[in-house]
């Protein structure tokens, strides 16, 4: 840890990029400076010794997750008001526009 | 060749639930654009994923018929990556604890047999479709999203484009038996990546291995696997260094072309879906599930040709489909002869299927109908060429006395000569000519006069009787 | 009649005998709304229409006098989705977002016949302790309205404590719930993980967000937990627990073990002048006979940044589907796919909430994942047992529910995001266990409410319920109401 709990404006800008977010210059300077003193905060996490310790990812511990029975429920109301309500176009076949796709995305299933 | 090819494939199969697998909406095929969503679907704020018990049950079904263990304890992870097909900008997937893992099936290719790994065997959700329009823009049809998936990785054990073949073959009928999913190429329930790498024969380290995207078929995968195959060899004979990236495969020109480099690692962000709480799979359970798994088409192809006396091809066949092998066993447990039973299956019953285009489970023909009138054919109350219209009155409805629906429509076999010889003598008074032909050396006139009885009887002579009783009553004039 | 200081229970006992009629209350309502909502400016957006509407419904069927909320006038934080009126998330992203759903929430307030006035204020995604990064509204402290309401749920406090309406729901993420209620004199719960369904609360980090009540008082805090709780099909995570929450009000807390963390008492990171009126508190409480023995919670200081690790990180993950495409906020003159998504999200989203973007995207990806969020949960499971040893040892912990009073508007520099999220340090570890948390008024300071914090166990509300009625019943300062102009005390 330490140096490398420090992020540059490059870091910043890359992580942005993936986030989908974009930044001005000065922005992106303020952000790199907030970013470093939480990070500088959250240094603190490496003082407690955590070997051995599971980690917790749930907001209960010893929670069973619970089953839905396989039943299909079609709601035409819902999918009408949803398709309604869109801010892109879905005129053409109830499909939702988007400017072309031109990569072949992030993995996908 | 100079170098040894190594493959391993990534294969994702849709499974059969009747919702999807993290919300309550239909999954189907073919429906209009975004009907089969809900506000879950959309990744509408504030809406929350509930797990399909029924997709889960089915995974566990897949992993226990590759030979996988179970994990036991296991839980769902987010794989964040945004994308129009990708409402919720992560896909439910299972990163660190897969439902399924270190398992094995075994290939044969021509005639040598080969046990390939399966290192992990993972629930999922599928993505939408995304349609690509040539007018500036890309639609979105979101039915597909959440329907239950399962990926199962093989380990890199393949050495050769035959051998991938013949994995995804055997891979696909295996599920099949499971009936876990459809597994059709052709309408995306089945689908495949490959990683292909080439390595000096002789060394352990794998070489730099490139992907291969859109094999839309068994035959694709083969086919740009081969192509790839060779341009990696080219590649590295001249020096070159290949680059880990990803290609697609261009079924026009059969060849593969450049999608893009990888640079590292894929960075997806995994971590644990915290709205969905991790689950411990019992014991019962896995035992339930692994008493529903059926026998596999290896062991039933043995059984077949070993127990039944059926030719190996014929096995083969009759194992192409669990929908087949299954409606044989049932035929013969009711009590039909194997090799007839295999005979009307293979022949008039799927030329039936073909035309129709149905699956045997979607007809109205059962195995006990089946094996009763395989049974009438066998001693004689029915003709071969009578069978033919039974059948045919099978297929219109399901018939639970094939006995009684024989015998309703008149089409018992006549057998008895106290019934036939009467009949026999008034054609041989009523047709002097002929005799005097036959007794002059005429064989046709007998054929003639068969035809004649067979007439009289609207069919339903037993001919062999018929001939038997002719030949009698022509030595007699 | 002044109606503005009631009760649920008093409202209810006014409706079931006739002095008042639903639609005169909810009439009432936006009568005094109109008077006050100018200075405090709680809500979003308000919903006479449809109020009047169910107000109407209610009294042709007539009140029903074994249900308490029946015909009671209620607010929604506006990261709740409703299907009659817009939910912002106070955020320029969902401006004119309307749900095509209501939440489980909102579903329960309505099958109990409450009527649902307004959307309250809070933070932009509840992501904030002042409401200042709300994109569309400023709320302020009805006690004082130079400073803050508290956040995230700030509307939410601001409009029971201005006497609007007798309750609200808001959510408690990292102490969201409770340091506005301490703030502006109410009581506010922070339910164990899993008591209220999640479905519909618009997610900012799933393993922490709870959704809760703010009342006047303790009981009609429980009484609304009682219809709010309950198991969901639609959250997996909702417990199935059936807990009348109402069922210890009332019995006595002699002998009741009561902890101390001292941490929770430090000098050094809780001003002076909210410690006195606390331990004056537990003194009463002492006085109630209940044994207050000293425990200490060692990790506590490393809450924050454990928590600020794990929230930021689910959040960056739960804030990728605002992208413009489905619904929301969308750049209109977009001319590729990423331009869309960039365009809409850098213009839709509030500094505070692309800061935390950021953040989690850096504490997920792989550089870091060990270090920040790993590290974050292991820490949390270290605090969460350090809860859940001191929880053998005594039935509740108390302590204060904020390091300071009210601060003035303005003074959290918003570019010193780390100054800001120390406040959360008596807050977010209840969130990291999982366990429930109960604010109280305990007295005040400089004429500003301060509030108690009481910490149970898991599915232990009742429990906290009982000590804070015990405590409610021994003081007055529940009684107390702000002066406002235009308001009735004037």
């Amino acid at each position: 840890m330490g140096e490398r709990m420090k992020v540059d404006k490059d870091l910043i800008q890359e992580i942005s990029s993936i986030m989908k977010l974009e930044f001005s210059e000065e922005e992106t300077k303020e952000l790199t400076e907030e970013t470093n003193k939480t990070l500088s905060m959250l240094k603190a996490l490496s003082e407690v010794d955590t070997e051995g310790v599971e980690g917790t990812f749930y907001g209960r511990v010893n929670g069973q997750a619970r089953f839905r029975k396989d039943e299909a429920i079609s709601n035409e109301e819902e999918v009408e008001a949803l398709l309604e309500a869109t801010p892109t176009p879905t005129s053409v076949d109830h499909l939702i526009e988007v400017p072309a796709i031109l990569d072949d995305g992030e993995g996908g299933a | 060749m100079n170098f040894e090819t190594v493959i391993g494939l990534e294969v994702h199969v849709e499974l059969k639930t009747n919702s999807k697998m993290f919300s309550p909406s239909p999954a189907g095929f073919g429906a209009e654009p975004n009907s089969n969503t809900n506000a879950i679907d959309w990744a509408y704020p504030g809406v929350l994923p509930t797990p399909n018990e029924k997709g889960i049950e089915l995974a566990i079904k897949a992993a226990l018929a590759l030979n996988c263990e179970i994990n036991q304890e296991t839980k769902f992870d987010r794989k964040n990556y945004i994308y129009p097909d990708n409402p919720k900008a992560y896909q439910i997937t299972q990163d660190k604890q897969p439902i399924g893992k270190n398992g094995f099936i075994e290939i044969d290719v021509d005639g040598e047999k080969k046990k390939i790994r399966i290192e992990r065997v993972h629930l999922e959700e599928d993505a939408g479709k995304n349609i690509h329009g040539d007018d500036g823009y890309s639609y979105v049809d979101l039915n597909r999203q959440g329907t239950a998936l399962l990926e199962i990785v093989s380990e890199a054990d393949m050495r050769s484009p035959e051998e991938a073949y013949a994995y995804l073959e055997t891979l696909k009928q295996m599920i099949q038996f499971t009936r876990v999913s459809d597994v059709k190429m052709e309408e995306g329930s089945m689908r495949a990546d490959a990683n292909i790498s080439l390595r000096p024969y002789g060394q352990e380290e794998f070489g730099v291995k490139t992907e291969l995207k859109n094999l839309n078929s068994f035959n694709n995968v083969r086919r740009g696997l081969i192509y790839e195959q060779g341009r990696q060899e080219r590649l590295l004979l001249a020096g070159e260094e290949a680059l880990q990236e990803t290609r697609r495969y261009d079924d026009s020109n059969r060849q593969t072309t450049l999608m893009r480099v990888k640079e590292g690692q894929d960075d997806y962000r995994h971590f644990p879906e915290p709205d969905i709480f991790p689950f411990t799979i019992s014991d019962e359970k896995i035992s339930e599930l692994r008493a529903e798994l059926p026998e596999m088409p290896v062991e039933r192809r043995k059984r077949y040709v070993e127990e039944l006396e059926i030719p190996a091809y014929d096995a083969e066949v009759l194992t192409d489909t669990v929908e087949m092998s299954d409606f044989f066993d049932q035929t013969v447990e009711h009590g039909a002869d194997p090799k007839l039973a295999s005979n009307w299956l293979m022949g008039e019953v799927s030329g039936y299927l073909n035309s129709e285009q149905v699956n045997i489970e979607e007809t109205t023909l059962t195995p006990k109908a089946l094996a009763e009138m395989i049974g009438l054919i066998e001693d004689e109350t029915i003709s071969s060429k009578i069978a033919k219209r039974v059948f045919t009155e099978l297929t219109k409805e399901q018939v639970d006395d094939v006995q009684a629906l024989v015998e309703e429509k008149g089409w018992v076999q006549l057998s008895d000569p106290e019934q036939l010889l009467p009949i026999i003598r008034e054609i041989l008074d009523n047709n002097e000519q002929s005799v005097e032909d036959f007794k002059n050396g005429k064989d046709r006139a007998k054929g003639f006069l068969v035809g004649q009885v067979m007439k009289e009887t609207r069919g339903q002579a037993n001919p062999g009787v018929v001939n038997k009783l002719l030949n009698q009553e022509l030595n007699k004039r | 009649m002044s109606l503005h200081t009631k009760t649920i229970e008093e409202l209810h006992e006014l409706l079931v005998n006739k002095e008042l009629t639903v639609v005169e209350l909810v009439e009432a309502t936006f009568d005094y709304m109109e008077t006050v909502e100018q200075a405090v400016g709680a809500f979003i957006s308000i919903d006479k229409e449809n109020a009047l509407a169910a107000a109407k419904l209610v009294d042709e069927r007539g009140v029903d006098p074994e249900n308490v909320l029946d015909g009671i006038p209620v607010a929604v934080k506006d990261n709740i989705v409703t299907m009659d009126q817009k939910t912002t998330a106070a955020s320029k992203m969902l401006e004119d977002f309307v749900s095509v759903y209501d939440a489980t929430v909102v579903e329960k307030l309505k099958e109990a016949g409450m009527i649902i006035v307004g959307k309250a204020n809070l933070d932009e995604f509840a992501m904030g302790g002042t409401t200042e990064t709300s994109k569309l509204q400023t709320t302020k402290n009805p006690w004082d309205t130079s400073r803050v309401p508290g956040g995230s749920s700030g509307g939410s406090a601001a409009a029971v404590a201005a006497g609007m309406v007798p309750a609200s729901l808001g959510t408690d993420t990292g102490g969201s719930i409770r340091q506005p209620a301490a703030y502006t004199n109410l009581v506010g719960l922070k339910p164990t993980y899993g008591t209220v369904s999640r479905y519909g609360a618009i997610a900012f980090a799933s393993s922490l967000d709870q959704v809760g009540p703010l009342t006047r008082t303790v009981k009609d805090n429980a009484i609304l937990l009682n219809t709010l709780s309950g198991k969901d099909l639609k959250d997996d995570t909702s417990a199935g627990l059936e807990i009348d929450f109402t069922g210890a009000i009332g019995e006595d807390i002699a002998g009741l073990k009561v902890g101390m963390p001292k941490e929770f008492f430090d000098e050094e990171v809780v001003d002076e002048d909210v410690l006195t009126v606390v331990k004056e508190a537990v003194k009463q409480l002492e006085a109630l006979e209940a044994e207050i023995v000293e425990v200490s919670l060692p990790h506590l200081k490393y809450g924050v940044p454990a928590y600020y690790a794990i929230a930021s990180a689910e959040a960056s993950s739960n804030l990728q589907r605002f992208d413009g495409v489905r619904y929301g906020y969308s750049h209109q003159e977009a001319n590729t796919l990423e331009e869309l998504y960039v365009k809409s999200r850098s213009e839709g989203f509030g500094p505070e909430v692309k800061r935390r973007i950021v953040l989690g995207g850096i504490a997920l990806g792989i550089d870091h994942y060990d270090e920040l969020y790993g590290q974050a949960t292991k820490v949390r499971t270290i605090i969460r047992n350090e809860f859940e040893k001191a929880l053998e040892e005594v039935d509740v912990l108390v302590g204060p529910s904020t390091t300071s009073i009210a601060p003035e508007m303005g003074q959290k520099d918003a570019d010193d995001p780390v100054d800001a999220y120390r406040g959360d340090i008596l807050t977010v570890p209840v969130n990291l266990a999982g366990i429930p948390s109960l604010s109280i008024p305990a007295g005040f300071s400089e004429g500003l409410p301060v509030g108690m914090q009481l910490i149970g166990n898991y599915f232990e509300e009742a429990t906290l319920y009982k000590v804070g009625h015990a405590y409610e019943q021994a003081t007055d300062h529940h009684k107390q109401y702000p002066t406002l102009e235009g308001g009735a005390n004037e």
